[in-house]
């Protein structure tokens, strides 16, 4: 078999958006390598090798083939995982836009960030799309050990080295316990690692499925930081460089639920009460724990580290609900969350390179000394929270919609209690901000510098701001677009289609 | 002309991109956008004036008997449910983006002058831009649920110009007024559309007004059911053009800017209300009950507000109430089913009221310039006087303006006011006899006005009048600084370019309306109205001659009364007026007061909610808070108590990953 005979056969085109991204990754060491340490178009050629990938998943979209299976079945390139390449691709490229100035300042290199970011990024679309038990393992292997070294990027920050070394311990262990259920499936299957022919030798529910199944959901909801399996969550975005955490919280998050609704709803559909039953333990946890001790938060990463588990929660109760309108929330909520949370990371880290702090105190008075920021900051957290008209209510309102639809009251009620917690705590900031008396006006904001935008790497932050901002604001009004992508994705994924039931027509919201 | 249809959407758009501009400057670069007074203007102008050249186009087209053009959009869709957004240019439409665009444009220009040392001139032009766009859209909305959007649009923007001058207190509390009372008028509306949605599954006008007409046929639904929705609808209308009982935020609306009155609050805006029964007519007609209460709201309202305008000393609260009753007048013709009179009225009143108001904006220009910047002397009308000396263009565009809206023929007034009070004899005479009485009156406070305020000698410059007013209104703004000069003077060229150009409509635009040749009402006519084409003036058969002779000879017959009264009273002196206000004193205290509705209201609604608010209050404080309290309590604690988990040891992580693990298993299996 010659080499373009097995391009042929191995339908590699599926998979141009992840060369894209290699060929960027490669480009970018050598780069890095050859033209030494001053280099300043690093950041530029990332950029545009993520668009690029970007690019390619937006043609391959409009392209739709008749057979999404690639690489003997092992990789699935259909319009769910798509969707999830799109959101992993897009928030790696908004990583980098925020990371530059970040990483300039903190006095580290750019080059090896910069390609341990890229590494991440294919790993996690490699992830959305793996359809086989090697592929899934190797990917969120590269995913996992990818993040690892982003959160200890920062070396000479002790706080950061401590962030990597608890993310690497609790990794490994739940990697071990992923592994052990994956091992247990194997066995159960006869030697099978597709998932497709996994699902078809365990017809018969008995307890080493169910065994397995909660190993495998362990292991994924480390990914997810759902509670018990968040405990790594604030110490590592609380220590590790504020971009790593941005991306943590989105990209990862994204790889992580892809590969959830993949995993379950192919190979467990035969116990299907039982993954619902446990994934419905992990939502009420998340939710409730997530929101809670947010509250209680003194530093604004933190804090958005905690409202990231509570926002899990979220969409994890839309993939409980298991129907074709939960799913289309789920990734509508997810696409949105995108934005939102990316905005407010972006907000955070601006403010950081400013005054230095990110505690929640700190913020005071902001606004009169740098609106932009404020506005922007402001609209996120709110959409965060879910006010209207911004796009983060119209998420949370179809999330709650469609779950109320499938009959799940008790959890839709309990989101909804939960979303007025999680106001009260984004509101908090927002409230700080605005403040009008000059004596309440904190150290940091008075000591604020003359605002400018001209150092290098700043206006790349603007832009993400910027563009955030505006995506934030408007995608909740405009959302027919949206409402439409996330309706081709569930409707044109052949594994959701089996096994959702029965199918109910969703166009978008009531 | 194609090109206009296709670019018929910029008309609302420009003028929203220059709010952008503006409003994202101010916040960005606050300080160096508002010292751009010149561009901002010049900005905002140039979108308006593309306005007019686009709304133009259209109205010539459709004059020449184009389509009906509709642009539609997919905005949200759930099953079967369907909401369009987009934009309908038909005969009214074009219509009223003429009207609006122009006055903007000519508002927009006078605006330069009359805020010419404002600092918030850059903040003023973005409003202005933001209300032309929300205006706009509002005329060029296809189906109700759009109208209601943009309604809340222009609502929003006239309670940013009202407040315009947030530091001073009046008009702090006019703008929260002005919004109240619409929200009350507004609540109706959205109840009154969703009824008629329920009814008839629909928000497009035609759609509902078949929908209902078919259900009332079938029986389907009560007569007074869809009655009490068609009323509901009303309210909106009726609180955004000032109507009985909802008209008490107009006049207190006149605490904004003189220019945003002339626009928003006597030609464009407050015919908003007066536009959507138009729009909604399909829907009304089929609903006698609403059309009478329409008719006899508007039919007291036009009383009510020329009964209280008589006995107004200031300027502009005088105009304010002339408004709620010429308002009142189109409202009496849309409900006794005179749809092109009413709206004939809208236009001829949207040009002679928007000068009438730009007229007075003049006054108090050239007033404040004796009496220093207090709105309570610069106003009054009693330290005015011989002003037509030192204004004589402002003096002969306010006389031209007082005739037409007394109905002095050939005037713009003249025609279209009585076209209604001819409709109004036809339906019932009893409002006739309201609506004829009221044009006496309204001669009369509008001469009235005019010798108050032009003719005699000046009175700016006697201290113990100046001294008296003051008192009397209640300001305590210090005499002594911010006059100069001791005679008031013109206005600058571009307040009074303005006022010609808007006197030329007040005295022609009527001929496109007369009975000898009804231009305006081949036009536009209720929809599913035979209308005759026009092909010329002729003569009227004798029999029509003579009817119409009567009408409008009986109509300039009592308007000639009021003025002959106003002249003796207030040119001659042969009338003194304190005495006859003493013989009849109850009656004047009443219009002085305002027919107490204030007073009343105050009683019954915000003294009653008061109450009623301090006893929830009290529930709330005791009951509601400290259950929340309580949760909130127990939310900190466990949220503190939580974080202790969180203890930093990796080991004891792990310890929790695998207890969940098992935990899992263990719940799973067991269940």
């Amino acid at each position: 078999m010659n080499f373009l005979s097995a391009v042929a056969v191995l339908k590699t085109a599926t998979i141009v958006p992840e060369l894209i991204v290699i060929l960027t990754l490669v480009v970018v060491l050598i780069v890095d390598l050859v033209s030494g340490r001053s280099n300043r178009s690093l950041p530029t050629l990332t950029n545009l090798g993520l668009t690029a990938a970007l690019g390619a998943i937006v043609w391959q979209w409009l392209h739709p083939q008749t057979s999404t299976l690639a690489f003997l079945g092992t990789f699935d390139s259909d319009r769910l995982s798509l969707v999830f390449r799109g959101i992993i691709a897009f928030s790696a490229l908004l990583t980098s836009l925020i990371s530059e100035r970040y990483l300039l300042q903190a006095g580290v290199a750019l080059g090896e960030y910069l390609v341990i970011l890229l590494t991440a990024t294919v790993g996690g679309m490699f992830l959305a799309g793996a359809n086989e038990m090697v592929t899934i393992f190797v990917s969120l292997e590269t995913l996992s050990i990818a993040s690892y070294l982003l959160s200890g990027y920062t070396k000479r920050d002790p706080r950061s080295n401590e962030a990597a070394l608890k993310y690497l311990l609790i990794g490994a262990s739940s990697s071990a316990i992923f592994l052990y259920g994956m091992s247990l499936l194997y066995g159960l299957s006869a030697g099978e690692t597709n998932l497709l022919r996994i699902a078809a030798a365990i017809r018969h529910p008995e307890l080493a499925v169910v065994l397995a199944m909660v190993f495998i959901v362990a292991g994924i909801a480390f990914k997810l930081s759902a509670v018990p399996f968040h405990q790594w969550t604030p110490d590592v975005y609380e220590g590790s460089p504020t971009p790593v955490v941005a991306f943590l919280s989105v990209g990862s998050k994204a790889a992580g639920f892809a590969l959830a609704v993949r995993f379950l709803v192919t190979v467990f559909h035969t116990i299907e009460p039982e993954w619902h039953y446990v994934f419905v333990i992990l939502t009420i946890l998340s939710m409730v724990l997530g929101n809670v001790v947010a509250i209680a938060q003194t530093s604004m990463k933190r804090m958005l580290a905690y409202s990231s588990i509570g926002q899990a929660g979220f969409v994890m109760l839309a993939m409980i609900v298991d129907t074709e309108a939960g799913y289309a929330s789920m990734i509508f909520y997810l696409l949105v969350y995108l934005f939102m949370n990316m905005g407010a990371f972006a907000c955070v880290i601006l403010f950081a390179l400013r005054t230095g702090t990110d505690q929640i105190s700190a913020y005071s008075g902001l606004y009169q000394k740098d609106p932009l920021l404020t506005l922007c900051l402001s609209i996120c957290l709110l959409s965060l929270g879910g006010i209207p008209p911004l796009a983060g209510f119209f998420g949370k309102l179809y999330i709650f919609w469609a779950g109320w639809q499938a009959g799940a009251y008790g959890l839709v009620i309990l989101g909804l209690v939960m979303s007025v917690v999680s106001i009260y705590y984004y509101i908090r900031v927002v409230k700080q901000m605005v403040v009008k008396e000059p004596q309440e006006m904190s150290e940091a904001v008075m000591r604020y510098p003359q605002i400018s935008w001209v150092e290098p790497g700043m206006r790349p932050l603007q832009v993400a701001m910027v563009s955030t901002l505006v995506i934030t604001s408007i995608a909740g009004i405009a959302a027919n677009p949206l409402f439409g992508i996330v309706n081709d994705a569930v409707t044109g994924s052949r594994f959701l289609q089996a096994s959702v039931s029965p199918p109910v027509i969703v166009q978008s919201l009531p | 002309m194609e090109l206009a249809y296709t670019y018929a959407w910029l008309i609302p758009v420009l003028p929203l991109v220059a709010a952008l501009i503006l409003g994202l400057g101010l916040i960005s670069f606050g300080k160096f956008t508002s010292q751009q007074k010149k561009l901002a203007a010049l900005l905002t102008l140039t979108a308006t004036g593309a306005g007019i050249v686009l709304s133009v186009a259209l109205l010539v087209s459709q004059l020449q008997g184009h389509e009906p053009y509709l642009w539609t959009f997919e905005w949200a869709r759930a099953g079967d449910f369907h909401l369009t957004m987009g934009i309908v240019i038909d005969h009214l439409t074009a219509m009223m983006l003429v009207v609006v665009t122009t006055i903007a444009f000519l508002v927009q220009i006078y605006s330069d002058g009359y805020m010419a040392h404002d600092p918030g001139y850059v903040r003023f032009f973005a409003y202005l831009s933001l209300f032309s766009s929300s205006m706009l859209g509002l005329v060029i909305s296809p189906n109700i649920v759009q109208i209601y959007i943009f309604w809340e649009l222009v609502g929003m923007c006239s309670y940013l110009l009202i407040g315009f001058w947030y530091d001073r207190p009046a008009a702090a509390h006019a703008c929260q007024k002005a919004f109240v009372t619409n929200r009350v008028g507004d609540f109706g509306l959205l109840l009154g559309m969703l009824g008629l949605y329920w009814l008839t599954g629909s928000f497009e006008f035609e759609a509902i007004g078949e929908g209902l007409q078919q259900a009332l046929e079938n029986g389907t639904i009560g007569v007074g059911l869809a009655t009490l929705f068609g009323i509901l609808v009303f309210m909106g209308p009726a609180a955004k053009s000032a109507q009985f009982p909802l008209h008490v935020w107009l006049p207190d609306a006149m605490e904004g800017p003189t220019p945003i009155s002339a626009l928003i609050h006597a030609a464009t805006m407050v015919a908003a209300g007066v536009f959507l029964v138009a729009r909604m007519f399909p829907v009304f007609e089929h609903l006698p009950g609403a059309m009478n209460t329409i008719a006899w709201t508007g039919a007291f309202t036009a009383f009510l507000g020329a009964s209280i305008a008589i006995t107004q000393n200031d300027i502009k609260k005088g105009l304010a109430y002339s408004t709620v009753s010429q308002l009142g007048y189109m409202m009496m013709g849309m409900g006794v089913g005179a749809y092109g009179a009413g709206l004939f009225h809208l236009m001829t009143h949207a040009y002679f009221k928007a000068m009438l108001f730009l007229n007075s904006g003049s006054v108090i220009h050239g007033m404040e310039e004796v009496v220093g910047h207090d709105p309570a002397v610069a106003q009054d009308m009693r330290v005015m006087g011989g002003l037509r000396k030192y204004m004589p263009i402002t003096a002969a565009t306010f006389l031209i303006g007082t005739l037409a809206i007394c109905g002095i023929p050939p005037l713009a007034g003249f025609w279209s006011k009585d076209e209604i009070l001819d409709a109004a004899f036809q339906a019932n005479p009893a409002l006739w006899l309201v609506g004829w009485l009221t044009a006496g009156i309204t001669a009369f406070y509008m001469f009235r006005m005019y010798f108050m305020t032009f003719e005699g000698e000046f009175r700016g410059t006697d201290h113990h009048l100046v001294e008296m007013v003051k008192r009397e209104n209640g300001s305590s703004k210090k005499e002594g600084h911010g006059h100069h000069s001791h005679k008031p003077h013109e206005s600058p060229w571009t307040m009074t370019l303005p006022l010609v150009t808007l006197a030329i409509p007040s005295i022609f635009i009527g001929l496109v309306g007369t009975p000898f040749g009804n231009y305006f009402e081949a036009f536009i006519h209720a929809p599913g109205e035979a209308v005759e084409a026009v092909t010329g003036f002729k003569m009227l058969p004798p029999k029509e001659l003579q009817e119409f002779a009567v009408m409008a000879g009986s109509s300039v017959g009592i308007a000639l009364v009021g003025i002959t009264i106003a002249i003796l009273t207030f040119a001659l002196k042969k009338i003194d007026p304190d005495k006859v206000a003493k013989t009849i004193e109850p009656l004047y205290q009443l219009s002085k007061n305002k027919w107490y509705f204030d007073e009343i209201y105050d009683f019954l609604f915000v003294q009653g909610s008061r109450r009623l608010s301090r006893q929830v209050l009290e529930v709330d404080a005791r009951i509601v808070d400290g259950v929340v309290n309580l949760t909130g309590l127990i939310t900190l604690i466990t949220g503190e108590g939580l974080k202790y988990f969180e203890s930093g040891r990796a080991q004891f992580y792990a310890l929790v990953v695998f207890i969940g693990v098992l935990g899992l298993v263990v719940f799973t299996a067991t269940s």
